[in-house]
């Protein structure tokens, strides 16, 4: 009942349903996620404690571009990142657990491409 | 598993049919909080109509958990004795006697018992976790559950199942499968794939101090990686792609935030049965994604090598 209220008073509410929840393997597709105008999460239903903490703390210490400890704009930083690697002798590309399919074919492809070693933590 | 096979179900299967479920190795109530409730122990299914009543849940574990406070029947073995035990139920499935009175520390009669349990049930699996692979034995160990799962199907029908944990690292090792061939530990410097743990593998190329940049994405290498390995990242080039800041991200020579994959970017993942399943966008993020960061990069990469 208070949740239909929540729902006409805030017109904006989105509601997302059978979300895949992305944090342990269980990968739960039933829950249920409320987004308030501007983008706050502002209720994640069905998933255990780590699952609601993987969205509500979303916008937590969030990364930003960088070269050298400075700030610098995205594409500074992709060319930056581009040069590194097309220089590099012997590169690692590593990690690729916590991002999606096609993310992690576009990982590989750039692997073949600077003649890498790729690897994630399973090997560990 | 590429040496013996596996055995394998969907989650589904688990919760429609298993009478019988045994976590070995593994703490699902702290670690995969969901997975008894949705698919293994409570969960209600077409065969299994009364849930945890008509279920037997067995943990084999070093030390008492919260998992094993849920178990019909708990196991504490000592440590680094799971190839032993594992080993030892396969002879005791196999139908020999063993010449001892106990192994890992349980009595062998009590072993005997679960053989017996293990082989009268309808459908059973057992569900291994970091404590099978992360102690002595490691690869070794899933090896010898498979192979008592193998044995087990002499009798009836049973599974094994890895708790395959964080994000979508079954995604990765899937995607590697089939673009290389190989699952992890690839190497390119030839120009074709080569596979060689060890050789190969991250902590391996890291401690010989052999690599001279890295790309880490989606996950804390130098937080994760034991202390003295990581140390040569911060030493090389790095470039850290992550939504969130990290020990990876601190120390890195180039940071490139993107969107969190699930979060504010969709995609597939695999479940930990190897199901690929949706990943939602919820919120938007100001960043681009990682494949679009990745594409990005590899268009750079290609013009710089078509000028060098
Ligand atoms: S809700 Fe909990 S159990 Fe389900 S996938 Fe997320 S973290 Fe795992």
């Amino acid at each position: 009942m208070s949740e239909r209220v929540a729902v006409l008073d805030a017109k904006q509410l989105k509601i997302f349903t059978d979300v895949v929840c992305p944090f342990c393997g269980t990968a739960c597709d039933d829950l249920e996620i409320h987004v308030e105008e501007g983008g706050r999460i502002k209720t994640v239903k069905n998933a255990c404690a780590l699952g609601k903490a993987t969205y509500m703390h979303y916008h937590e210490d969030l990364a930003t571009p960088r070269i050298h400890g400075q700030p610098a704009t995205l594409e500074q930083c992709i060319d930056a990142a581009a040069e590194i690697l097309a220089a590099a002798k012997y590169p690692l590309i590593y990690g690729l657990d916590s991002t999606e399919l096609s993310a992690q074919r576009k990982a590989i492809e750039l692997a073949e491409l600077i003649g890498a070693n790729i690897d994630h933590t399973s090997s560990v | 598993m590429q040496t013996i096979g596996l055995p394998t179900c969907t989650v589904g299967e688990i919760k429609n049919r298993a009478d019988l479920v045994v976590y070995w190795g593994s703490n699902p109530a702290e670690a995969h909080p969901r997975h008894p409730s949705r698919y293994a122990v409570t969960a209600k299914g077409l065969f299994t109509p009364t849930g945890k009543k008509g279920r037997t849940i067995v943990t084999i574990d070093v030390r008492p958990t919260a998992s094993s406070r849920m178990a019909d029947i708990a196991f504490q073995i000592r440590p680094n004795t799971d190839y032993e035990v594992a080993t030892s139920l396969t002879a005791l499935v196999n139908g020999y006697e063993l010449n001892r009175t106990e192994v890992g520390g349980v009595p062998v009669a009590e072993w005997k018992v679960l053989a017996d349990k293990l082989k009268s049930c309808k459908f059973g699996i057992i569900c291994w976790g970091m404590g099978i692979t992360m102690s002595r034995g490691k690869t070794m160990n899933a090896i010898a559950l498979l192979k008592l799962a193998q044995a087990l199907n002499r009798f009836t029908k049973f599974s094994g199942m890895p708790m395959r944990g964080h994000g979508n690292v079954v995604g990765i090792a899937q995607v590697m499968t089939w673009q290389t061939g190989y699952p992890f530990s690839v190497n390119f410097s030839r120009g074709y794939p080569r596979y060689n743990p060890g050789e190969f593998s991250v902590a391996d190329l890291v401690a010989r101090k052999e690599i001279d940049a890295a790309m880490i994405m989606a996950a804390d290498a130098v937080g994760h990686l034991p202390g003295k390995t990581s140390e040569h990242l911060r030493s090389i080039p790095l470039i850290a792609i992550d939504p969130k800041e990290s020990d990876t991200t601190k120390v890195a020579t180039v940071v490139i935030p993107v969107a969190q994959a699930a979060v504010a970017a969709g995609g597939m993942s695999y479940r930990m049965d190897h199901i690929p399943l949706k990943m939602k966008k919820v919120v938007d993020s100001p960043w681009p994604t990682d494949r679009e960061i990745l594409e990005r990069i590899i268009a750079k990469v290609v013009a710089k090598k078509d000028c060098g």
